[in-house]
């Protein structure tokens, strides 16, 4: 069994333990800081409480999937509206730390870090870096979308929570409450340098931006090379968060069995590709379209004589002539009739019939002249075996 | 054991172009001389001659000169294309014959060497994709690889050679080559010293246990972008050979099937 796949890792058993951490690490800085009168403390503490609220939201979006997903078409937007919400989230908090910071460089000295002090708040930092570090990892390591993002966000915290100890052990150090608002606005430029990243890439999923015209052009590439594919009718790319979705629909001349072999190879070639172009996930979709078929009819203008058939030299010389169905290009049925007597007789019937190409092995200038007024091609034969 | 160099391509004519162009191609990059046969029975052109008031060996050449012309429109250098049209029927395959004839009908022509282009009208698409040459335990394998092999040191790509296995249950090693049969294993290594011999062959043989051989080689054909599967005629089997199995299956890659050899 593989590391990956033990019980540990289950979406499910990830979410708890996470929710768990998180309310412990709400509930020390909020503590701590409250005690510390912290307003920075307090206020990654707050942070964290829109973090599990997010994160049981999530659960939500995870549980409606497995329950609920019948006759819901879009679910993958689910996960990048869970990530715009953490992002806007982010993009608020940034704007709230960014006040507080503000106001406490406007009013340096109102506050004195004793050693004591230090020691717990550093203590609490220290405690709160391990839990993000930690359950940030393991979030990741579950695999699964939504838990993946709220894994990077939670390693994020980590970065904030490290400058946040920074800025107190400046304060310590140098008696200046001034750099633990300093260092404040280090991390409001950190958290909202991720969450304008989360944005950006929800974004592109909700809108499902294409995954760039060079990457396009090499699906084409890579489709058009496949055998048995006549022709990429359409394609479509774009992101799903970190993952790529690959849509495209083809022109085969195979059947079904030849169809699934293809639909088969393009996925697997298609992963192989993305994967090259930086996307470790993706998943690639093949349609297929039916060819124009090309329906129409040829007139051959034969001689038959004891049973031995040929093609005519003209119209005048055949006995009979033989309809054939052209379909893709191949003759897919045909007719034996009489031949007409005279001419008019003869187009009568070519109008009747709907026949596109007319074919003889020499026919007659006038013949040829007359069918072109109706829109009939002559094309002359180049042996006389007639069409089977 | 026979290999295929080939010194001619066969093609039968049709007049909607569904084998010609695929053979005209194949031709020129051999280098080798294209015959195609438009049969048509002396009676006819008799009857037609009288007709046309021309005698049969006038029309005869009018024929063989428009079929000619009809044919020389597929090859990239006409005047260089040694085309020859014949209105006979299609020969029997003499002994010694190497060549290819280029048809769909893969079932009533087992005598020759039979390559169906599975609708493309070039051997080549986008890229040179290599000869794929899937290799059995039988010494029929070897004749694939021979004839594999030398066509794409003539048309200029790589082969890549494929074998698939069952699992062996005394092994534990997860590599499918260690669970091919000691008979596999020889006729691998035979046609892998081949191909480099050769300067084809850049990887060792592919193996896997795959689960079903039909689908298999289709599905590898198509995924390494194989321009072409050469295969031995092989035994009859209750539902029928190897290849043409795949060929049943609209094989969507072209596919030569080696005659079959006398038993």
């Amino acid at each position: 069994m593989s590391f990956e796949q033990s019980w540990w890792f289950r979406p499910r058993v990830v979410f708890h333990v996470s929710i768990f951490l998180y309310i412990l690490r709400v509930v020390i800085k909020i503590g701590v800081g409250l005690a510390f009168a912290s307003p920075l403390l307090v206020g990654d503490g707050v942070h964290n409480i829109g973090d599990a609220g997010v994160l049981l939201a999530a659960y939500w979006v995870i549980w409606f999937i497995a329950n609920k997903s019948r006759g819901i078409y879009g679910p993958d937007n689910l996960p990048a509206l869970f990530q715009l919400s953490i992002a806007v989230l982010m993009g608020v908090l940034a704007f709230w730390v960014g006040t507080a910071s503000i106001e406490g460089l406007m009013n340096p000295g109102a506050r004195h870090l004793d050693l004591s002090s230090l020691g717990v708040v550093s203590l609490t930092m220290v405690v709160s870096v391990a839990i993000s570090l930690g359950a940030g990892a393991y979030q990741v390591r579950s695999g699964e979308p939504t838990l993946v993002a709220a894994g990077k966000e939670m390693r994020g915290d980590a970065l904030i929570e490290c400058s946040i100890l920074a800025g107190f052990l400046g304060e310590y150090l140098f008696s200046s409450s001034s750099i633990e608002y300093g260092f404040g606005l280090v991390v409001v430029f950190l958290i909202g340098k991720t969450a304008w990243e989360m944005g950006s890439e929800a974004k592109n999923t909700l809108l499902q931006v294409s995954l760039g015209e060079a990457f396009e052009e090499g699906i084409r590439a890579l489709v058009s090379s496949t055998y048995g594919v006549g022709e990429t009718v359409k394609l479509e790319t774009y992101p799903v968060l970190q993952a790529a979705r690959i849509k495209v629909w083809v022109l085969t001349q195979g059947g079904a069995e030849a169809n699934e072999d293809i639909r088969e190879a393009l996925r697997e070639r298609i992963r192989e590709y993305a994967e090259g172009h930086g996307h470790s996930e993706s998943r690639p979709d093949v349609y297929f379209a039916l060819p124009d078929p090309d329906w129409h009819r040829v007139l051959y203008a034969l001689v038959n004589e004891g049973g031995m058939c040929f093609v005519a030299p003209n119209i005048e010389n055949a006995d009979m002539l033989r309809v054939c169905a052209i379909e893709n290009g191949e003759i897919v049925s045909g007719e034996d009739i009489p031949a007409p007597k005279t001419l008019d007789e003869f187009l009568a019937l070519v109008r009747s019939k709907h026949i596109r190409v007319y074919r003889a092995w020499n026919e007659k200038e006038t013949v040829v002249s007359a069918l072109h007024k109706y829109g009939v091609h002559y094309k002359k034969t180049p042996t006389i075996l007639p069409p089977e | 054991m026979s290999a295929c160099f080939p010194e001619c391509v066969r093609v039968i004519f049709d007049e909607y172009d569904t084998h010609v162009p695929y053979a005209a191609d194949l031709a020129e990059r051999l280098n080798i001389p294209l015959t195609v046969y438009a049969p048509i029975r002396p009676e006819m052109v008799d009857l037609a001659g009288e007709l046309l008031h021309r005698t049969p060996s006038e029309l005869d050449d009018e024929m063989i000169r428009s079929v000619k012309d009809e044919v020389q429109k597929h090859f990239r250098e006409p005047e260089r294309a040694g085309t020859e049209v014949s209105l006979a029927e299609l020969p029997r395959r003499q002994e010694n014959d190497a060549g290819i004839l280029v048809s769909c009908e893969t079932d009533g022509n087992h005598t020759w060497n039979v390559l169906s282009p599975a609708g493309e009208r070039r051997i080549f698409r986008t890229n040179k994709g290599p000869v794929l040459i899937p290799l059995g335990d039988g010494m029929s394998s070897l004749s694939a690889a021979h004839s594999g092999i030398e066509l794409a040191r003539r048309i200029g790509t790589k082969v890549l050679l494929w074998h698939t296995t069952w699992k062996n249950p005394l092994e534990h090693d997860p590599n499918p080559r260690k669970h091919v049969c000691p008979a596999a294993e020889k006729i691998i290594r035979e046609a892998e010293s081949l191909g480099r011999a050769a300067g084809v062959l850049d990887e060792d043989c592919r193996v896997e246990c795959a689960a079903t051989v039909v689908e298999s080689i289709i599905r590898v054909a198509l995924r390494s972008g194989a321009s072409l599967v050469v295969m031995a005629g092989g035994k009859r089997k209750k539902f029928g050979a190897y290849p043409d199995r795949v060929r049943s299956r609209n094989c969507p890659v072209p596919l030569l099937i080696l005659a079959r050899e006398p038993s």
